[in-house]
């Protein structure tokens, strides 16, 4: 082998990297939990302005939806409220008398 | 648990989600990938730099990734076209800013990595490259190719060729 040879042998070797490096497989891996994150970020971001989009889109028809049922309940409430007291007024006049709802010695409900 | 022997399995862990797994791919290929950058760029700091981005495009090419070449030769097949790109860059941010380099051969400087360096910018591209990895990393003629995507036949006159002038290079520096 020649002496140029050698040095060149030499200079190779001299330009070789450790043959184990921890320390850059760490380096590549916090790169990669870097991107993983963003990918995580820009995927919620994502999600978020769809589901912005969509509502701004669907804003008047809902809106209508909701004041529909909002109404239908205004005409409902009245009817209701009286069948919930009428209720409450056959259940006290149908009840035996001396009998509580709750029975405070052992504490436990009756019916 | 232990992990897989074979570079397809380690693979195929990797794409399963396995971050053991991609850091046993790491570990076993850096020294290949941050050879061959440390003797195509001309900055050492550079070539690591852009080893750890090639491992990152590697993470996220994985499913592109064939049986049929090796994983080193994929690899170091993405390092180079990152390290294409980087000269481009650099070339155009000279152009850009009219700064004028100082050649390494120009530089007065014991370490012999210089020398090697100086000895290798005087390669044109594709040569420096086959040069690097044959002669360098210990890539067959066939791996070469597969890496560089060229032909076997320039593959072994690049060799041959880049070896004759590197010889040549570091010989005319001892007188």
């Amino acid at each position: 082998m020649s002496d140029a040879e050698e040095r060149l042998a030499e200079l190779w070797r001299a330009t070789d990297a450790p043959p184990r490096d921890l320390a850059f497989a760490l380096l590549v891996e916090e790169q990669i939990a870097r991107r993983l994150m963003l990918i995580d970020v820009a995927g919620r971001v994502g999600v978020g302005l769809v589901a912005v989009a969509a509502l701004l889109v669907f804003w008047p028809a809902l809106l209508e939806r909701v004041g529909a049922f909002a109404g239908s309940l205004d005409a409902a409430g009245p009817v209701l409220a009286a069948v919930a007291v009428l209720g409450a007024i056959m259940i006290r006049l149908t009840r035996p008398a001396g009998e509580s709802v709750l029975d405070m010695e052992d504490g436990s409900a009756q019916s | 648990m232990s992990l897989p022997a074979t570079d397809g399995e380690l693979v195929a862990a990797a794409r399963r989600g396995s971050q053991g797994a991609f850091r046993e791919i790491v570990e076993r290929h850096q020294q290949a990938v941050r050879g061959f950058l440390r003797r195509t760029l001309a900055n050492p700091a550079d070539a690591d730099d852009l080893a750890q981005e090639t491992f990152l495009t590697a993470w996220s090419g994985l499913w592109r990734f064939r049986q049929q070449a090796s994983l080193r030769s994929w690899l170091c097949a993405i390092a180079w076209r990152k390290s294409l790109t980087l000269q481009r860059s650099h070339r155009r941010q000279r152009l850009r800013y009219d700064t004028l380099e100082t050649p390494l051969e120009a530089v007065a400087c014991p370490d012999r990595r210089l020398d090697l360096a100086a000895a290798l910018r005087v390669l044109p591209n594709d040569q420096r490259a086959a040069v690097a990895l044959c002669l360098g990393g210990g890539f067959s003629h066939a791996e070469a190719a597969d890496t560089l995507g060229l032909p076997l036949g320039t593959i072994k006159s690049h060799v041959e060729r880049g070896r004759a002038k590197l010889l040549s290079a570091l010989g005319d520096q001892d007188e």
